[in-house]
């Protein structure tokens, strides 16, 4: 009985513990025991945030300004399993592909990783494009997994830019 | 015995009520503008076009009722580029472009240092609200609305669209003008400004707000009415002023009037 009401007690008192810890004022102290509280810094601290809903149609795609660099990181929400395709910048529509995320399931994914083809350059526009999985398979074919269609014509997608002062893993909501 | 039971039962009270607040919260992460001072002026940094104008002052107007903050409309960052929208610290940059028919109405980001906001970032996305489905001034002001209130750390309310209308702009819907009970979606609600002075509560040793407006405040140089410019909205216990500063500058003050507001008093006379 007494291991029991002993448990109970550590349990309780360490899920106020990480409530507490997660409070604004935590954060304060963690920035004071850091020391980066300055003004100057604009580097992100924590990845991009799950997030659902406030969206124009079922499904979406957000790929913010990236980096240079060999990979695009995004978020999506899916009505139906499929793919966070990458585009080359053809007369400011989608061109070739340059790269396909793994198979992502139906409902919102962030943080996902899509390696690209050869490395974005600095100043180039790139394109986001939404496919949904066709045929059952796990792995993107861009002559199968037909883009998501949206209420506007044409696919869901996106374009961003590609800058060597981009910030990365700022957290974003909807 | 007796005494382990009393503290365990007193361990799961204060569980208990860390929990509910906990649960009861819809603060985005812990994330907030570290300041020095209550209330903290934001500058929101003005990149939209006309169009958007009116919902971005009203946003900033809805959101100075907070009695944690002010918030100033200023010359934008990016308007020789909106479309790219970029931050500058201390600032939350508005920009409205058509960014795609990506799916998303608007978007809020957050720079991050140290667990503080140091700059922001609200996009809302023309491709969509050049349609006839979203081109209402229900749907401008809720995203509006919204959208800045993520710049100030808050997160939503809920997230089902097609559950009652909560009252605020902070809840997801597909019908903003519906009134379910608790009003319509268009403004922050009580439970958003509630929130706002629990976040904002303590203050910081530093600050990552740029401090130029503070000094021009009307507000803090007079209780006048004269200081406090034109009156923009009233009603019967509320009046909202505007007060051009210059340089693209405006303060807004919010007026509770303790009885009926004397101008419309004055004006049934």
């Amino acid at each position: 009985m007494n291991t029991l009401i002993a448990l109970l007690v550590v349990v309780a008192l360490g899920l106020g513990g990480y409530f507490l810890w997660n409070s604004p004022q935590a954060a304060d102290m963690d920035a004071d025991m850091n020391g980066n509280m300055g003004m100057e810094g604009m580097e992100g601290k924590d990845g991009m945030q799950n997030t659902t809903g406030m969206r124009a149609e079922d499904n979406m795609v957000v790929v913010m300004e990236q980096r240079p660099g060999t990979t695009v990181t995004g978020m999506v929400h899916l009505a139906a399993p499929g793919y966070l395709v990458i585009h080359e910048d053809k007369g400011g529509e989608p061109g070739a592909v340059l790269g396909a995320s793994a198979l992502l399931p139906a409902g919102d994914t962030d943080n996902i990783k899509v390696a690209l083809s050869r490395p974005s350059k600095d100043g180039e526009t790139l394109h986001a494009m939404l496919h949904f999985e066709k045929g059952g398979n796990t792995a993107f074919s861009a002559a199968e997994d037909t883009p998501v269609p949206s209420a506007l014509g044409g696919p869901i997608h996106g374009w961003f830019q590609v800058s060597s002062d981009a910030a990365v893993d700022v957290p974003i909501s909807i | 015995m007796t005494k382990a039971l009393s503290v365990a039962a007193s361990a799961l009270v204060i569980f208990g009520g860390l929990a509910g607040i906990a649960f009861a919260s819809h603060a985005w992460g812990s994330y907030h503008w570290a300041r020095t001072a209550n209330p903290f002026t934001l500058k929101l940094g003005d990149n939209v076009s006309p169009a958007w104008d009116p919902y971005l002052k009203a946003a900033a107007a809805d959101w100075s009722a907070s009695s944690m903050l002010d918030m100033t409309v200023v010359t934008g960052a990016n308007l020789s580029n909106p479309k790219y929208c970029r931050a500058k610290t201390g600032e939350a940059q508005v920009c409205n472009a058509k960014y795609g028919s990506n799916g998303w109405l608007g978007i809020a980001q957050i720079y991050i240092s140290g667990g503080h906001i140091t700059a922001g970032i609200v996009k809302v996305n023309d491709s969509y609200f050049s349609t006839a489905k979203y081109n209402k001034p229900e749907w401008r002001t809720l995203v509006m609305c919204q959208e800045v209130g993520h710049i100030l750390g808050l997160g939503h309310q809920d997230e089902n669209m097609s559950n009652a209308n909560l009252g605020t702009c902070m809840d997801y819907t597909s019908a903003p003008l519906r009134n379910d009970g608790a009003g319509d979606n268009l403004n922050p609600n009580a439970h958003d400004y509630n929130l706002l002075e629990t976040i904002y509560a303590h203050l910081d040793s530093s600050t990552t707000l740029s401090q130029t407006a503070a000094a021009t405040k009307p507000a803090d140089v007079s209780d006048n009415p004269r200081d406090w410019g034109n009156e923009i909205r009233s009603s019967a216990r509320a009046s909202l002023f505007e007060r051009d500063l210059g340089n693209g500058e405006k303060v807004f003050t919010h007026v509770f009037w303790a009885e009926e507001n004397p101008r419309l008093t004055r004006s049934h006379e």
